[in-house]
């Protein structure tokens, strides 16, 4: 491990902030205090985090419905995101956006996305500006195993590899697009299989170990940097809670989150390995636990406090010609 | 008669209608639920649960759990119908259904036409629609008008139990695409529903209330926006005709100039954003055929020229509402 | 431990779900419990699962039994530490208020209290407007075309439909009305005057009305005007006319000496006797001279017909017969249809000069002004003359503005001289 000690407690505190922010969501929307659609990240953590302490502001992300963690991980204010999900007029999108649309052109996060597959054909496009600006930028999609079965995203590889685009395809496979197993819907031996089929480098790695996801995307990030064309990666993970919040999520196996939650959780994995390396103490980590506490807190109140937006804002940022 | 909601009334439906035709088939991302997971199938059926039990009952080759690949599906059913089944594939949201719009526009809906006759296309598109849930831009839309105006397809939108399960039997029944929207909100909705076959036709109005002073044509969710806000206003001795076409494609232009031509208004009520709506249509309809008959300027009820928005203070600005429809209602009888 | 008081609520499972039911409490009040301990059981009509603590706490007071069905965000227990008082709980329930979780929109029927009332509700003043006794039931009639059948005292059974499925439609009775009856209602209808607060009676616009304001907004907005005025010296003139008045009883009117001079002035300048078509100008032989006259009911300008070979006698039996045929209405079409050359008096009333407007196809009118005593100084004494001052509206499309002076130097020279009187 080449981290630097703040480095390994950046990507702590970014993994931590994603679990709690998310675990607030779900005591929240469960009492009914935040409406819509909320599909939470917990659990994957450590991709976004892996992925996103290799990327610079000026690199470009897109994101899923599944969005909070690629948002935290790509830099996207927690106090500008907590008001944006409890729908505040000071919220990141102005509460129009709401959880599937959190978005902050200023750090690269392109948004995050309702349509399964919609990210992947931007991040492309993306990568074009990038290339044609010529200062090493890449762009980079999230998607999970279900957007791999969307022809749009299938297209938009293509293009980047007969373009040789500086894009990189994140596929973080959880084992459900939705409620359906991932074994299921996709025909191939794997993600990885399909996506070489384009001619584009691609890598499997396990999601669950940060250390390997950071190393996994620091190589193939530098490559694409430097004009190698796309790249694709495949990432074992798993989902803490359900496809939405509410899925009563009866299609898992018995005690199957139960066991992830105990031997599969990334930020677990990620605290024993650097106890164990002598890197960061307990007492260390705890420090960040609770400064992350304290600003989910924080943030939950002021955004519970803040104003809602005005009625007049439903047709400010849209041409309305009548 | 029984009293059941209007999902359960779906499900029946579906039931019935696999029961009845071994072509009918149901297909769509997680319509089964849980195949391929530890769990095991027949977890979910449906996110909506309308597809629930026909697993079990017909099995995996008539009830297809899909990828999420919403152009494939929609391919596909279209494909199966093309080739003498009956499929009723299902959309999870009707936003989704920019991902399928070549297959329906170009495809599905063109075939009898432009093989002259020769060839029909017998499938049923089930999507959700509708605002109402704070499910933002991208899982909030109405997209109705879009495919009302597309030549070759019918658009059914059942705004009761009854009519969920009279309109999808005859949806499945009918050798033309239709394309059937069932708003999120109305899942739980109770209502006396007929047993056995039971078929509503499409192009014939549901005349919700009777009354003189205005007519309120409405779909979906809104017709009973419009009843609470007809309601409101029987106090002051203003009464209204409400007219639910139930299928804006064919649409009952009778019975809608029929009641304008009564009562001398019209307000249209969908909550969809005003141009190029079902709204305009229906009131260009009524402009064309029966002016002189118009007491008051046609008047609609519609959402902004905007994207449903997240906050539930923006979505509740964007929807029409009974005491925005009772406005416009008062507006209207007071025209002089 | 948390020390504050968390609420146990009826959880939202689903997006539709609104209600759940309590099934089984797996833990008894007083249970210490960590996260991740069962506390509940909750069935919905999906499925049956067991409800997590989120927090370590104890279960302080369980507000509802098993076995009741409790509507999203409803209370069911309460989590505190041991320390926190009984008061405390109970505080906390008594203003504990559940999230408003239904999609359901506020009822129309609750606005008077709730909401702010809509301005238009101030605008209530036909609301209470008797609306008219419904139609027969066997004719098919528009709601609006039944008021103005009432309004037009219209018998609808004789009314020809044009509408769609045999609908009596608006116009279909406006045609079927009595027509003095159905401009009345128009009038009434469309004047902005009728909104004023002056009080206003509405005429109807007669046929003869409609025509004066057709041709005049026609000439007005086709013809390019121009004007040109002369004071025309008439001692002489004057003179004549009191000796042909001194031995005659039918007396000869200023007017009609000014008729015959201009046609013998046209006779001179044919270029000014013409009409204008779109392929052509017309040059006349005879001065045909539409002269106006203002009848009860409006403007009516009969013809002198070649007026340049009428004696000035002539023109003035001429001009008297046909101005009583206007007066009585009786002028045939023959009479004011056509003409070669205006001429408008308004001396009489007072006038002392005015412009006209051209009536075309014509090309020129003249505008003649009263008599005027005309003082000059002449030698250090002052010299009074009589002038009639007129003024000639032209038509530039035919009728340049050297053309028309010429004209009216003839015209002048004539005048002065009497020629031909």
């Amino acid at each position: 491990m080449q981290l630097a000690r703040e480095e390994l407690e950046q990507a702590y505190r970014q993994m931590k902030t994603i679990r709690e922010f998310e675990d607030h969501l779900h005591r929240e929307i469960a009492k009914g205090t935040i409406g819509g659609f909320t599909h939470l990240y917990g659990g994957q953590e450590a991709i976004a985090v892996g992925v996103c302490e290799n990327l610079r502001d000026t690199d470009y992300i897109t994101s899923t419905h599944r969005g909070h963690g690629h948002c935290i991980a790509k830099g996207c204010d927690v106090n500008g995101m907590m008001k944006e999900l409890y729908g505040r007029a000071d919220g990141l999108c102005k509460g129009k956006g709401g959880s599937m649309h959190v978005a902050d052109m200023d750090v690269g996060m392109l948004g995050a996305n309702g349509i399964v597959g919609g990210g992947p054909p931007l991040a492309t496009g993306a990568a074009l500006a990038a290339k044609l600006d010529g200062k090493g930028g890449v762009a980079l999609s999230f998607g999970g195993d279900g957007s791999c079965n969307q022809g749009p995203v299938f297209e938009s590889m293509n293009i980047a590899a007969i373009l040789n685009l500086p894009s990189i395809y994140v596929y973080e496979n959880n084992r459900y697009s939705e409620h359906t197993g991932a074994s299921y819907v996709i025909a191939s031996e794997s993600i990885a299989s399909r996506v070489e089929g384009f001619g584009i480098h691609t890598v499997k790695a396990n999601g669950f170990d940060f250390f390997e996801v950071h190393e996994v995307m620091k190589e193939l990030i530098a490559k694409c940097r430097e004009g190698n064309g796309p790249c694709a990666v495949e990432f074992e993970t798993t989902r803490f809670y359900g496809h939405f919040e509410g899925d009563p999520q009866n299609y898992r196996g018995p005690d199957e989150v139960k066991n992830d939650r105990e031997n599969n959780d990334c930020v677990k994995i990620f605290r024993s390995k650097v106890t164990e390396a002598g890197l960061l103490s307990d007492e260390d980590l705890d420090k960040i636990d609770n400064e992350v506490i304290n600003l989910i807190e924080t943030s939950a109140e002021e955004a519970a406090a803040a104003p809602a937006p005005s009625p007049e804002e439903v047709t400010t940022d849209v041409y309305v010609s009548y | 008669m029984a009293k059941m909601s209007y999902r359960e009334a779906l499900t029946e439906t579906l039931h019935q209608e696999m029961a009845n035709d071994e072509n009918v088939i149901v297909m769509g991302e997680d319509v089964v639920g849980g195949t391929g997971s530890a769990g095991g199938p027949e977890a979910i059926g449906g996110v909506f649960g309308v597809t629930g039990g026909l697993f079990g009952k017909f099995g995996a080759e008539r009830v297809i759990d899909m990828p999420i690949s919403e152009a494939g599906i929609a391919g596909t059913a279209a494909g199966a119908a093309l080739a003498g089944k009956r499929p009723v594939a299902e959309i999870m949201f009707s936003d989704f259904i920019g991902l399928c719009m070549d297959q329906l526009m170009n495809q599905a809906a063109k075939f009898r036409y432009m093989f002259g006759g020769k060839a029909t296309c017998p499938m049923v598109l089930r999507t959700t629609y509708g605002a109402g849930m704070q499910a933002a831009s991208q899982h909030s839309q109405s997209p109705h008008p879009m495919v009302t105006a597309i030549p070759g397809l019918k658009v059914a939108m059942p705004s009761t139990a009854a009519d969920a399960k009279g309109l999808l039997t005859t949806a499945i029944r009918d050798d033309d695409p239709v394309i059937f929207f069932e708003h999120k909100t109305l899942y739980g909705l109770q209502g006396d529903v007929p047993e056995g076959d039971y078929l509503v036709p499409f192009g014939k109005a549901r005349i919700v209330s009777e009354g003189n002073d205005c007519t309120l044509v409405a779909t979906g969710r809104m017709v009973s926006f419009c009843e609470d806000a007809a309601n409101a206003l029987s106090a002051d001795g203003i009464t209204c005709d409400i007219i639910d076409p139930r299928t804006t494609s064919p649409l009952d232009e009778d019975a809608i100039l029929d009641s304008v031509e009564k009562t001398g208004r019209l307000i249209v009520v969908d909550e969809t954003p005003p141009r190029c709506s079902f709204a305009a249509d229906v009131a260009a309809l009524a402009a064309s055929e029966v002016f002189s008959s118009l007491k008051a300027p046609i008047k609609t009820v519609t959402g902004p020229h905007s994207p449903v928005p997240f906050a539930k203070e923006l979505e509740t600005a964007f929807l029409p509402s009974p005491v925005k429809i009772k406005t416009v209602i008062e507006q209207t009888v007071n025209f002089s | 431990m948390s020390k504050k008081i968390e609420p146990l609520i009826m959880p939202k499972w689903g997006i539709e779900m609104d209600e759940g039911k309590l099934t089984e409490w797996l833990i008894d009040e007083g249970t210490t419990f960590t996260k991740g301990d069962p506390l509940v059981v909750i069935e919905t009509d999906k499925i049956s699962n067991e409800v997590e603590a989120e927090v370590d706490s104890t279960l302080r007071k369980k507000v509802v039994d098993a076995d009741g069905t409790y509507a999203v965000g409803a209370l069911l227990g309460i989590f505190a530490s041991d320390d926190t008082s009984d008061e405390e709980i109970d505080e906390f329930i008594n203003s504990y208020v559940a999230p408003d979780t239904s999609f359901k929109p506020e009822s129309a029927s609750s606005t008077d209290s709730t909401t702010p009332t809509p301005a238009v509700e101030a605008d209530n003043k036909s609301s209470g407007k008797e609306l008219p006794s419904s139609p027969p039931e066997d004719v098919n009639i528009s709601p609006k075309a039944w008021e103005v059948a009432l309004e037009l005292d219209v018998d609808v059974s004789s009314v020809t439909p044009s509408g769609r499925r045999g609908r009596i439609s608006v116009q279909d009775v406006e045609q079927a009305a009595d027509p003095a009856k159905l401009a009345a209602y128009k009038g009434e209808d469309s004047s902005d005057a009728s909104q004023s607060d002056n009080p206003s009676k509405s005429i109807e616009h007669t046929s003869m009305r409609k025509v004066i304001a057709e041709r005049l907004v026609s000439s007005k907005n086709t013809a390019p005007h121009f004007y040109l005025n002369v004071d025309l010296e008439v001692d002489t003139l004057m003179d004549k006319r009191a000796s042909l008045n001194a031995d005659n009883s039918e007396k000869i009117s200023v007017n009609d000496l000014i008729i015959k001079c201009v046609a013998t002035a046209l006779k001179k300048h044919p270029e000014i006797n013409i009409n204008w078509t779109d392929s052509a100008i017309l040059q006349f032989e005879n001065a045909d001279i539409s002269v106006a006259v203002a009848t009860d009911a409006g403007l009516i300008t009969p013809i002198i017909k070649n007026a340049g070979n009428l004696s000035v006698q002539e023109i003035s039996s001429e001009m008297k017969r046909l101005s009583d045929l206007a007066h009585s209405n009786k002028l045939m079409p023959s009479d004011y249809q056509g003409g070669t050359f205006s001429i408008s008096n308004l001396g009489m009333l007072g006038i002392k000069d005015f412009t006209a407007v051209i009536n075309p196809p014509q090309c020129a009118i003249l505008a003649v002004g009263g008599l005027q005593t005309k003082v000059d100084e002449n030698d250090g004494k002052a010299v009074f003359s009589k002038i009639i001052s007129v003024t000639m509206s032209c038509d530039h499309r035919a009728i340049d503005g050297a053309v028309g002076a010429r004209f009216l130097q003839t015209l002048s020279e004539i005048v002065k001289a009497a020629e031909g009187i």
